[in-house]
């Protein structure tokens, strides 16, 4: 009897802890300590649970006891981290309920405003053949290497999704020569395939399908009329193009991190910087992940940053990017992963629509390979999603296990809609621990996006993903890809089971996969470009 | 009917020389050494409030009310409570009382006054999984017993015609503290929960001093009865809040425990003819006392949220606090009045309140407040059967600069009722003397509160260096 009643309870209990962010003031006053350190994702989260919460902003706001928050402005905070996201429709959505609210001062949602605009900007107007800002545009000829300094107001916008951590294969001239990386020839007539998008197709000029078609701020976008629909193009554009600013704007030459050398830079996010090195005795390519200097100053950042970074570098998988050294244990931390030519998971399905199952079923079988492996050592990615997973001439490897959460201001900023919020499991949204179940969940999203053509919740705000995670029931997969495996759509299904126990252990997820996949086909690999 | 009394019983050897003490001596003794029996929490916030502060607890002395209100705390915090106590007694219009009518009380006002810490505590927050956790370490003076009075009567010894001149006084000291380890834990946005363990540890004295004067007769007759008690038990705090925007709501639930007690007497003399001093001294006697439950409830409303309207209610069933000693005469009786059936009342506290907030820039709060109470205590009087009960209000102000809190509160309490007093000599020779008049007690306290919130990564970081070592885990 008493078991019996303890189960009830302990659902209960359960039930009642797996919310998270209780009061608005907590929420808040966490959203802003996420905001200090950078994790964006995290603040937008928290500030949206705000708002719920509490939804009128004001000065003096009382919390508890003798406690008030000087000042409550949430829809300020929301928009300012979307803006770092590069949610641009939710920040300016958000500051259209501070303007609508009223309480919030109206200089700085002014600034945030003009803020918005200038990131906008470039991307409402044709590219200018020989853009200081955005790259060419496919059909345009490409500019210089000089002419792609990026200035900093365009930063969020114009440094494409490369994260530190997705090293993208470097732009071919790039490769060719890294330490002083010539641009494609203005002369060029044909654009240069994206850095790992060798094998996709090379973008057609005008309003092509997005790499993500349909995806919320693309779909707010066009709302706008002429102006959303040029928005969406330069933004199609930019999303196709090779990663110009990372690739080919020439790093720091010589800049030595332990016994490698970083030759250029391969991308910069809000968190971290990524640079092509070579170990300088064994001539062995690798990325170098250096944190900004604000995050490495931060004892609290660095010794997880070396927690996670050791963790992983324990990690030794064919279907995992190892990391060979995770940097020093004094001093600004940095690491540095073996490179891998090849191309994200995003890039390759960016335009494909659905790939065909069996293709799917072997990239997502790989990367359940990487995941089972993981996990059976301890370790969780928390951040697992296209662009963490390369395509390589080898089939399927994970990235950034472990820092990938860390880092994940970086991985977003640049993107031009939602990230990680697409495949974050519903316990994650709730801010509670994730654990393995949370990866499943991303590869289940994965999956779903892979066979669909479209992660299965996609919205214009971050908060609206974030509600539909916890609450919205998966989209009919046997409808939207008819002729699909029933055995393939009950795994997605499980594995997209809103609760994290009811998502298949992975052994049985390989299982089933393993099964669905003919047998003696080779790795899901893409052949450099 | 049973009615020797726990003090008769440790008292054996008087008793034996002496007659049996008249019940009535025990009740009396009984009540003017427990006189302050009203379960509350401490803190100068919640005292001017009235003292509810069962649904509200939003700061470190919430363990004292409700531990579940700890589960609000973000901020680490230290705080530090004193109170100043000014008791006035007064016994006037006592008349004697068949057989002693001829008995002249004479009008009686005593005053004491004493200040003392009563509550230190020591809460470390922390958040998991987006849920808030408090643990607290905490001390409070729960009950103190520390009073003095004093009474005068010119009488006639039973079966005399010798005037004695009586003066008494009653000296107390000690009281019952509360040392308390709990945790606070936020469950949902509506749900918080908290438990405190708590170790009892109490230490009293009482001393009756006695001095009669016969006509005639050189040397006065004195005596001194003192004794001593020792109290140790564990009980825990259950508590429980529901919150939301606009209203709270509070329950706590006190655990019944039985307590060790050990009690210890000495009766002093100097026999007026012979003039011999003579020291008695009881056996130590330890026994089992049985302590009751105590069950509250509050409301919190926020019309405003600046505005704070609360009020609890609390109920003692003091009617069971009773000597647990099996094979021995009192083993059942009450604590209190030593009867069995016992006459103690079960007790029902009413606190009610308000607070609002005044804000002066965006570092200093000022808070305002006044509440009214209503505390009636356990014992009745054996010979009239009124009860104490003290009645009276609060009104208090705060200021919060930063991280610093100071609040001031000032309580006025009065009881006004219809008593006996009796002699305690009566069994060894001094007047039998029994009267009926007015006691009015007024107590004047004034509370002083210190709350400091620490920064929460420094102590996180102290306590991780201190129980962890190296760099602090995040």
């Amino acid at each position: 009897m008493r078991r019996a009643a303890a189960v009830p309870v302990a659902l209960c209990c359960a039930t009642l802890a797996a919310q998270s962010w209780p009061t608005f003031f907590s929420a808040y006053l966490d959203g802003l300590d996420a905001q200090k350190r950078g994790d964006h994702a995290l603040a937008s989260r928290a500030f949206t649970r705000a708002i719920a919460l509490e939804p009128q902003p004001g000065s003096r706001v009382k919390t508890y006891g003798l406690n008030f928050l000087p000042r409550y402005f949430p829809y300020l905070r929301l928009a300012e981290s979307a803006l770092a996201l590069g949610d641009l429709a939710g920040a300016e959505a958000a500051l259209d309920q501070s303007e609508r609210r009223g309480a919030e001062p109206a200089p700085e949602r002014a600034a945030l405003r003009e803020r918005l605009r200038r990131l906008r900007q470039p991307a409402a107007v044709p590219p200018a053949p020989v853009a200081p800002v955005a790259p060419p545009a496919p059909s345009a000829p490409a500019a210089p290497p000089a002419a792609i300094s990026v200035p900093p107001a365009a930063v969020p916008v114009v440094v494409p999704a490369v994260a530190p951590a997705v090293v993208k294969p470097p732009h071919p001239a790039a490769r060719q020569e890294p330490r002083h990386p010539p641009a494609p020839s203005p002369a060029t007539p044909a654009p240069a395939p994206a850095p790992g998008q060798g094998s996709a197709p090379a973008p057609a000029p005008g309003p092509a399908p997005g790499p993500a078609p349909g995806r919320g701020p693309w779909r707010s976008w066009m709302l706008l009329g002429p102006a959303g629909l040029l928005a969406t193009l330069a933004a199609i554009l930019r999303r196709r193009r090779p990663a110009p600013a990372a690739v080919t704007q020439a790093g720091t030459p010589g800049l030595a991190f332990g016994p490698y050398t970083a030759l250029y830079e391969l991308g910069r996010g809000g968190c971290a910087t990524a640079y092509f090195g070579r170990h300088r005795e064994t001539g062995a390519e690798v990325a170098i992940k250096v944190p900004h200097h604000h995050l490495s100053q931060d004892p609290e950042f660095r010794a997880r940053f070396r927690r996670e970074a050791s963790l992983g570098a324990l990690l030794d998988h064919p279907r995992v990017v190892k990391i060979l050294d995770p940097g020093p244990q004094e001093g600004d931390p940095w690491l540095a992963m073996a490179f891998i030519r090849g191309t994200t998971l995003e890039a390759f399905m960016a335009g494909k629509g659905p790939l065909p199952v069996p293709q799917a079923v072997a990239i997502a079988s790989e990367i359940a390979e990487a995941i089972a492996y993981a996990h059976g050592k301890g370790v969780v990615h928390r951040d697992l999603k296209p662009a963490n997973v390369m395509l390589g001439e080898h089939g399927a490897v994970v990235m950034d296990f472990g820092i990938a959460r860390m880092l994940d201001g970086a991985t977003a900023t640049g993107t031009m809609f939602l990230g990680t919020p697409l495949y974050c499991a519903p316990e994650g949204v709730l801010g509670a621990k994730v654990g393995p179940p949370a990866d499943r969940y991303a590869l289940g999203v994965m999956l779903f996006e892979m066979l669909a053509g479209h992660p299965p919740f996609e919205a214009d705000t971050l908060y609206r993903i974030f509600e539909a995670q916890r609450f919205d029931p998966l989209p009919d997969l046997a409808g939207i890809r008819p002729h699909t495996p029933p055995r393939l759509i009950r795994l997605v299904e499980r594995l997209c089971a809103k609760a994290p126990e009811d998502r298949p252990e992975d052994p049985e997820t390989l299982a089933i996969l393993g099964g669905l996949r003919p047998s003696g086909q080779p790795p899901a690999a893409v052949p450099p470009a | 009917m049973r009615k020797i009394g726990w003090l008769g019983l440790a008292f054996t050897p008087l008793m034996v020389q002496a007659q049996a003490l008249n019940p009535a001596q025990y009740y009396l003794l009984a009540e003017q050494s427990r006189t302050a029996f009203t379960v509350q929490g401490a803190g100068a916030r919640a005292i001017g409030t009235g003292g509810a502060f069962i649904a509200v607890a939003d700061d470190a002395t919430a363990v004292s009310f409700n531990p579940a209100g700890l589960a609000q705390l973000l901020r680490p915090e230290v705080s530090l409570v004193g109170q100043g106590v000014s008791r006035d007694l007064s016994l006037t219009g006592f008349q004697g009382q068949p057989p002693d009518q001829g008995t002249t009380f004479t009008d009686t006002w005593s005053k004491n006054t004493h200040a003392r810490p009563t509550f230190a505590s020591f809460a470390v927050p922390w958040k998991r999984n987006g849920l808030n956790y408090t643990f607290l370490l905490s001390y409070q003076r729960l009950f103190d017993f520390t009073a003095t009075s004093a009474a005068a009567y010119q009488g006639t010894a039973s079966g005399g015609s010798t005037v004695q001149n009586v003066a008494q006084q009653v000296r107390q000291s000690g009281g019952i503290d509360l040392y308390s380890v709990a945790l606070g834990a936020e469950l949902s946005s509506r749900i918080l929960v908290g438990i405190a363990l708590n170790d009892w540890a109490g230490r009293s004295g009482f001393q009756y001093g006695s001095t009669a004067q016969t006509s005639g007769v050189g040397v006065p007759f004195s005596s001194v009865l003192a004794q001593t008690s020792e109290f140790r038990g564990i009980n825990a705090n259950l508590g429980l809040i529901w919150r939301s925007q606009w209203l709270n709501l509070g329950v706590v639930y006190r655990t019944p425990f039985t307590a060790s007690y050990t009690f210890t007497n000495s009766y002093s003399s100097v026999d007026s003819t012979s003039f011999v001093p003579t020291v008695q001294t009881g056996p130590q006697t330890t026994s089992k006392v049985n302590w009751p439950e105590t069950l509250g409830f509050g409301f919190g409303l926020h019309p405003d949220p600046r505005l704070l309207i609360t009020a609890d209610w609390s109920h003692t069933p003091w009617s069971r606090a009773h000597y647990s000693a099996p094979g021995t005469p009192y083993d059942g009786l009450n604590w209190f009045d030593y009867q069995n059936p016992t006459a103690t009342r079960d007790t029902t506290d009413v606190h009610a309140g308000t607070e609002w907030i005044a804000y002066l820039g965006d570092s200093v709060v000022i808070p305002l407040r006044a509440g009214a109470f209503r505390e009636p205590q356990p014992v009745v009087d054996v010979v009239t059967g009124t009860q104490r009960v003290l009645q009276g209000w609060t009104t208090g102000f705060g200021i919060k600069f930063k991280d610093l809190t100071f609040d001031l509160a000032y309580k006025y309490a009065h009881d006004q009722r219809y008593v006996s007093r009796y002699n305690t000599d009566a069994p060894v020779g001094g007047v039998a003397a029994t009267g009926l008049g007015q006691e009015g007690l007024t107590e004047r306290s004034l509370y002083v509160s210190l709350i400091y919130q620490l920064d929460a990564e420094a102590v996180r970081r102290a306590l991780a260096w201190t129980f962890i070592g190296g760099e602090a885990r995040p």
